[in-house]
């Protein structure tokens, strides 16, 4: 377990993670505030709930075949959203190619900090994901988890996410209101080298 | 003295003030919080209330209490009850003739005392701590009140008098609810000062002879309706149900007793009864169980009251039953010859009896236990329904006519055109041809059926379910399918390649939360491996997430559903040892995990099932 992996899931305890705002800036913080503030808090052993946070990002940073079909057979067991959040992080950290159908498996979850959280990793891995994460943000029923389609386009620029995003936009005019106004402009260059892939 | 004589007096003309002169408005502007009022007293009601299980048989020759647990005698009475009793925690309440009403001690029998009400026909009476609440009508001066009597000495406190008549009322702690018009209202108990007023909707009743509404309010658990004949309003949520495919079917009983304005006791009427689940469903059916002399159904009716699902019958040998009752896990009958027997809701099985002493014409039990331990029972397998209604319906008892229509009635609905072949075989006489008005009846109520559609979708509807079903909700196109009336209308077609569309909706994000349960229920219901193998995926996943827990009912639907199934049921144990598993959900669960089947328990049921396959699924 690294020192960092640690920092975010002690962090994640007390239910707010501190990696977008060294990631994406305000903006995708903003973003995520908005819709990831959803995740229930975990009622259960704190010392538990640590360790399986720490298992599920260790497994995500081990980076192998095996590491790949535990976390998908953890994810059908059923995961507490903390736990989902960690793992999610973890992705984030360490974008993994061979994890994308597992976020997109996480990108339908029910609960949409955990949807905002895959669609964002999902996008990380590069540009055919990252259209096919904004357009599935952008058709969410969550108003959160479109506010993160705009974001994401914003952080995976394309053709494709543009069109996506206006469309979004025309049929969603509190959204487009809030664009309008600058409320959800990207940033210039995001926070970390690699996030704007 | 002086001071004596002047409290007496001031009491006295209180109290003549408060029985002739304050009159009750048939219709008035709403106000105060009734519901708040309600649910403060229900629960200030239940923090003192003690179970004390009680069943009064309302013999020929008296009145006996009998505990149902140990099955003995409490006590006997020689008075005659001449209307429906009712009680509180501390005393019976027997309508007597001649208008008379009698306070029973509910331990000992003692009569407390007896009074003569002030009216020609008594229409409800109800019991709260300190009062009784009864509607008395007066045909001579074609009027109702309201009136107010004290547990403690059945000295009259207050009446109220109105233009219109009054509806059955219903006593929650220090408050009656009284229908009057189209309204309910609220009267303290104490001196019956009007607390609050609900309008039910509908038009402002008029004339000289108004007729309530609602014929009753009734009280089911914390539940409180207002209802008449097959249509309620929930008091505390605010909303109403109706079950009007049952009134295309007569003789069926109604969910609440019409009131005539006079109370006819246990009459011959009444061993027609129907009780119905009236709490709110999101899945679209309710389970309903239907006495009929001396056969009872249970079956499953749908969203608007029509018959779509027997799940037991079961036949008595000869007596009619004549008190009823239905629990979470029992249905509990009283027959005429006073035996006491108590069904599962599950199986029909017999669960319990009490030989009886004399004949019995009614009965009220109180205070029943929601439940009864024992090892868990499974459903009727789908032959031992049919089997059981084939007993059913070739039964020549014309008693049991009724009984016999629904059963028809049901039949026409099965998705087996064999079975509904069933139904064609008593139209054209080759079963039940024997010469009698019964048969002849249930000759003509099966050719009947047989001109209408059948209950499922042809195949252009199925089709058509089939693409609005394909359809996936979607902001951008702005497309929302009705989901839960989808998957309804999926198992009322039957088709069970409709289960993949339904998983897929129940897997999708912008599948709405309220959606969730009918989905779940639906594939339950439709019950393939697939289905159920959906199920039990969505409850792992998300098992442990408070969230998706409080947002609807699906998971603890999943888990009833899986408890019923011995090829998933080791999904609950596995969430129940799980640490992670959300709190309210591990509760569920470890009251519905299976209890080992004791597979020698004999079935003691009076007419066992046949249970061999039906060779012909017709008659």
């Amino acid at each position: 377990m690294t020192r960092i992996a640690m920092q975010w899931v002690t962090s994640r305890k007390f239910g707010v993670s501190l990696r977008p705002y060294r990631r994406g800036g305000w903006l995708l913080a903003a973003a995520l505030g908005m819709s990831l503030t959803a995740g229930p808090a975990y009622a259960g052993p704190e010392d538990s709930m640590l360790e399986l946070q720490i298992e599920l990002a260790e497994m995500v940073e081990q980076d192998d075949e095996q590491s790949v079909s535990a976390l998908r057979a953890r994810v059908d067991e059923g995961l507490p959203p903390a736990a989902l959040t960690a793992m999610l992080d973890a992705c984030l950290e360490h974008p993994r190619a061979d994890l994308e159908p597992l976020l997109r498996d996480l990108a339908a979850h029910r609960t949409s900090a955990i949807r905002a959280r895959s669609l964002l990793a999902w996008a990380g891995l590069g540009p055919a994901e990252s259209v096919d994460a904004i357009e599935a943000a952008a058709d969410d029923r969550d108003a959160g988890v479109r506010r993160l389609a705009v974001v994401l386009a914003k952080l995976h620029p394309s053709d494709r996410a543009e069109a996506l995003v206006a469309q979004l936009l025309e049929h969603d005019p509190e959204l487009a209101e809030e664009a309008g106004g600058q409320g959800l402009s990207a940033p210039d260059q995001p926070a970390e080298e690699g996030d704007a892939s | 003295m002086t001071r004596g004589i002047l409290i007496a007096l001031g009491l006295g003309l209180g109290l003549s003030a408060g029985c002739a002169g304050r009159k009750l408005d048939v219709h008035a502007e709403p106000g105060g919080n009734l519901l708040a009022l309600t649910a403060k007293q229900g629960a200030r009601e239940d923090r003192h209330h003690q179970d004390q299980p009680l069943v009064v048989m309302v013999e020929d020759s008296g009145l006996r209490a009998v505990d149902p647990t140990t099955a003995s005698d409490r006590w006997t009475s020689s008075l005659r009850a001449a209307g429906h009793l009712t009680a509180n925690e501390t005393a019976v309440f027997v309508p007597l003739s001649g208008h008379r009403l009698a306070a029973l001690d509910r331990t000992s029998g003692a009569v407390l005392w007896k009074i003569e009400l002030p009216g020609e026909a008594l229409s409800g009476v109800a019991a709260g701590d300190r009062t009784v609440v009864a509607s008395v009508l007066d045909h001579h001066k074609g009027r109702s009140r309201a009136v107010g009597i004290s547990v403690l000495d059945g000295q009259i406190r207050w009446m109220r008098r109105t233009e219109g008549r009054l509806g059955s009322p219903a006593v929650v702690g220090t408050v009656a609810l009284v229908p009057v018009g189209n309204q309910v209202v609220a009267l303290g108990t104490r001196a019956g000062w009007e607390r609050g007023r609900l309008d039910l909707g509908g038009p402002a009743p008029q004339g000289d002879d108004i007729i309530p509404a609602v014929e009753r309010v009734s009280r089911d658990g914390k539940a409180l309706y207002a209802g008449t004949k097959r249509a309620w309003v929930d008091l505390q949520s605010a909303t109403s149900g109706h079950l009007d495919g049952l009134s295309e079917i007569q003789g069926y009983g109604e969910v609440f007793s019409t009131n005539e304005g006079l109370d006819a006791g246990h009459a011959d009427a009444e061993r027609l009864r129907l009780w119905v689940d009236l709490s709110a469903t999101t899945a679209g059916h309710r389970d309903a169980v239907f006495v009929c002399r001396r056969a009872v159904v249970a079956m499953r009716v749908d969203d608007k009251g029509t018959p779509r699902l027997a799940q037991w019958t079961y036949l008595s040998s000869g007596p009619e039953f004549v008190g009823f009752d239905v629990r979470d896990d029992r249905v509990v009958l009283v027959r005429e010859d006073g035996l006491l027997v108590q069904l599962s809701r599950t199986d029909g099985a017999e669960l319990d009896r009490v030989a009886g002493a004399a004949p019995t014409r009614g009965a009220l039990m109180l205070d029943l236990p929601d439940t009864l331990e024992g090892p868990r029972r499974s459903k009727p397998a789908r032959e031992q329904r049919l089997a059981m209604m084939r007993d059913l319906i070739l039964d020549a008892d014309p008693r049991l006519v009724p009984a016999q229509r629904l059963a028809i009635e049901i039949l026409w609905r099965d998705d087996d055109s064999d079975v509904r072949d069933a139904v064609a075989r008593i139209a054209h006489g080759e079963v039940r041809d024997e010469p009698s008005a019964a048969s002849a009846e249930l000759r003509a109520h099966a050719a009947e059926r047989l001109a209408e559609p059948w209950g499922t979708p042809d195949a252009d509807q199925i089709a058509a379910l089939r693409r609005e079903l394909a359809a996936r909700p979607s902001f951008l196109s702005g497309v929302r399918p009705p989901v839960a009336v989808l998957a309804r209308r999926a198992v009322a077609a039957g088709e069970q390649s409709m289960v993949a569309d339904l998983i897929e909706l129940l897997n999708h994000p912008s599948t709405e939360a309220a959606d969730l349960d009918p989905l779940v229920r639906a594939l339950g219901e439709l019950g393939t491996p697939e289905a159920l193998d959906a199920i039990s995926s969505f409850l792992r996943r998300y098992h442990a997430d408070d969230g998706v827990l409080y947002e609807s009912a699906a998971l603890t639907s999943a888990v009833d559903i899986l408890s019923g199934d011995e090829a998933h049921a080791e999904v609950l144990h596995e969430l129940l040892g799980d640490p992670f598993t959300a709190p309210g959900l591990r509760d569920y669960i470890a009251g519905r995990v299976p209890q080992p089947a004791t597979r020698d328990a004999p079935d003691v049921r009076e007419h066992p099932p046949e249970i061999a396959a039906l060779s012909a699924p017709g008659l």
